[in-house]
């Protein structure tokens, strides 16, 4: 007997048992799907958090002071840390032949007032490199340059927020905001940058010359540094150039932290890696509870099926010919079952991107293979046991059962 | 013993149970079946003809003796090699049709066709031709509870019929119909005895039905008693 025939008597048996096979397939649609679905999801999710990291620049290095990694030999302590000056950053800019840029940033808050408005802002204190390294540039007005750095000119631009929360429809240009109880005269406002991950308002920033920062703080340590390599390919070599000319003007101790775009991505990937099959596995135990469900309805089917069998084989069907039809009938159900569960999760893909539509979904393809091959396994394993006992029914009793 | 007879029990015994709770359903069954013969098996319930029946129709082994069918020696065949025999050389009609009852009558003809591998369209020109021949033209799509029990026992005989078997086994088949339509099958039964050269092996507890049969044999307590030839 070859396959169609085994295929004809299934679609036979499905047909004349509809609402059964239907339930029957619930636990494996619903296992697919979800399987399908929560994959999608934390695969939009990485793609989301991949645009947000991008979005900020490209072959990005964050230099920061301290030593964050101790690899084992407990904590250093902030001894030996020495502060990170804008003389590494000029060090950098002169001997890092992989960096193309290099940004001081130093961080603060402050009152910002202007009239008789005030709102409590983050003040990042940075130079003209800035808007080469970050992804950021001016939406009217000019940035500062290298002259109003090494002036410590009191020139500010100031972000989306802080224009509307001050100055309203007011053109916010020329006029001298309050910084800390200082005057500074805004000459730009930045583009519209929005939340970074729902945290960080970029738009709620005001940014000065570092040197200027440095004075209004009193302090002449920064927050890090930020870097642009030359290109993906050089961000390696960048990494062994700063660590080469930083340590040099640390006393040799390697008293920073560097991490780069690729590096945050790769953690960021196990970390979701790990959810992503952790979620899986957690839906992949409805599969599992969908496979007991077939060879549960398979079991009752052979035992209501007994009479059928016994004339089955009174005909001549072998025993192969039972324990084949049975089991292609458990597969087709859990293969249908499956078909569903990929439709239900495309649809509740669909569904949750019109819900949440800046983290659409992503169905991957490997997913949907995966699960419809999962599925075909589970038919085929939970099958086998009851059409081993079809098989193995004696026809005499079989064709006596009533 | 001849060699050519169709066939040929040699002290076949039937024990079933194991160990201490042992039955024989039958014991030393000496018989020899030549092709074209019409034979009743005769005997109460409980005699062991079901038991010689299912022997004769390879659904069972003999637990002793031999079984040849066709000049084959088939008392220690596998069951995959059983199933084969059943498919090509033995038809059944039972006294319960034993039709499937969510498929057309035309389907259940099919049924034996379907395990000899034979294609769909073959398998329906054939099928149609035997339901024809049954008498059963109008019919062919209907569903067994569709169909009398007269109706019921000709689609089971055109299953029974339809790869041209070396044996047609009947067990009481007319027990489950009224007496006329009981009639209508017997002759048909005679008929292909008689004009198709079918071999035909019958169970019957019934004297009057077992008459009509050229050969009659008598079973008792798992033994043959008597064996006439008319």
């Amino acid at each position: 007997m070859n396959l169609i025939e085994f295929l004809r008597i299934a679609v036979s048996s499905i047909m004349e048992n509809r609402i059964r096979a239907f339930l029957t397939m619930l636990g494996i649609m619903i296992g697919v799907g979800s399987v399908i679905l929560l994959v999608s999801m934390t695969a939009g999710f990485r793609e989301y958090l991949v645009k947000q990291f991008m979005g900020i620049g490209t072959n990005l290095i964050i230099i920061s002071p301290g030593k964050t990694e101790t690899q084992g030999m407990g904590h250093p302590g902030f001894e030996g840390v020495q502060k990170m000056t804008i003389g590494d950053t000029d060090a950098l800019r002169r001997h890092a032949t992989a960096l193309e840029s290099v940004s001081s940033i130093t961080v603060g808050t402050a009152d910002v007032r202007y009239t008789n408005r005030e709102r409590k802002v983050m003040i990042v204190g940075t130079d003209k490199e800035f808007t080469e390294v970050i992804n950021i540039g001016v939406d009217t007005g000019r940035y500062f340059t290298r002259d109003d750095v090494d002036a410590s000119r009191r020139v500010c631009t100031i972000g989306y927020t802080v224009k509307n929360e001050l100055f309203g429809s007011r053109n916010p240009l020329g006029e001298i905001i309050k910084v800390g109880g200082s005057g500074f005269r805004v000459i730009g406002i930045m583009e519209k940058k929005g939340t970074f991950m729902g945290t960080d308002d970029f738009d709620d920033v005001v940014y000065i010359p570092v040197s200027s920062s440095m004075g209004l703080f009193n302090t002449d340590k920064l927050f890090g540094i930020r870097a642009k390599a030359r290109s993906a390919a050089m961000v390696s070599l960048a990494n062994v150039q700063i660590i080469k000319i930083l340590k040099k003007r640390h006393n040799n101790k390697e008293d920073f932290t560097i991490l780069t775009q690729g590096g945050l991505l790769s953690s960021l990937d196990s970390i979701l890696d790990t959810l992503s099959s952790v979620l899986a596995g957690i839906a992949a135990i409805s599969l599992l509870v969908g496979g007991i469900g077939i060879m549960n309805i398979m079991l009752v089917t052979v035992r209501e099926r007994t009479k059928e069998i016994g004339i089955r084989k009174a005909v001549g069907a072998t025993r192969r010919d039972i324990l084949v039809q049975f089991i292609v009938e458990s597969t087709m159900l859990s293969l249908i079952g499956g078909g569903i569960g990929i439709l239900i999760a495309f649809i509740g893909g669909l569904i949750i991107a019109w819900f949440i539509p800046h983290i659409p979904p992503v169905v991957t393809p490997w997913a949907v293979v995966l699960a419809t091959a999962f599925s075909a396994g589970v038919g085929i394993f939970f099958g086998v046991y009851p059409a081993y006992r079809a098989a193995q029914q004696d026809p005499i009793a079989a064709l006596r059962y009533e | 013993m001849s060699n050519d007879a169709l066939i040929c029990l040699e002290n076949v015994s039937k024990v079933y149970g194991s160990g201490t709770v042992q039955v024989d359903a039958i014991s030393e069954i000496n018989l020899e079946i030549s092709s074209g013969e019409f034979v009743a098996i005769l005997g109460p319930s409980g005699s062991g003809k079901s038991t010689l029946m299912n022997i004769i129709g390879c659904l069972d082994r003999p637990s002793e003796g031999s079984y040849m069918l066709d000049g084959e020696d088939i008392s220690h065949l596998s069951d995959e090699r059983l199933a084969r025999i059943r498919n090509k050389k033995i038809g059944f009609v039972f006294q319960m049709f034993n039709l499937l009852s969510k498929h057309t009558a035309l389907f259940n003809v099919q049924l034996p066709l379907v395990y000899s591998g034979i294609g769909p369209d073959e398998r329906r020109e054939k099928s149609v031709r035997m339901l024809k021949k049954m008498g059963l033209e109008g019919r062919m799509h209907h569903r067994p509870n569709e169909l009398s029990g007269g109706e019921c026992q000709r689609v089971a005989i055109a299953r029974a019929l339809i790869n041209e078997p070396s044996i047609l086994l009947a067990d009481e088949p007319t027990g489950n119909l009224d007496t006329k339509t009981g009639v209508e099958i017997l002759s048909l039964f005679k008929r292909l005895n008689s004009e198709e050269g079918v071999t035909l092996i019958m169970i019957t507890h019934n004297p009057e039905i077992a008459e009509e049969a050229g050969r009659k044999i008598f079973i008792r307590d798992g033994r043959i008693v008597e064996d006439i030839v008319k």
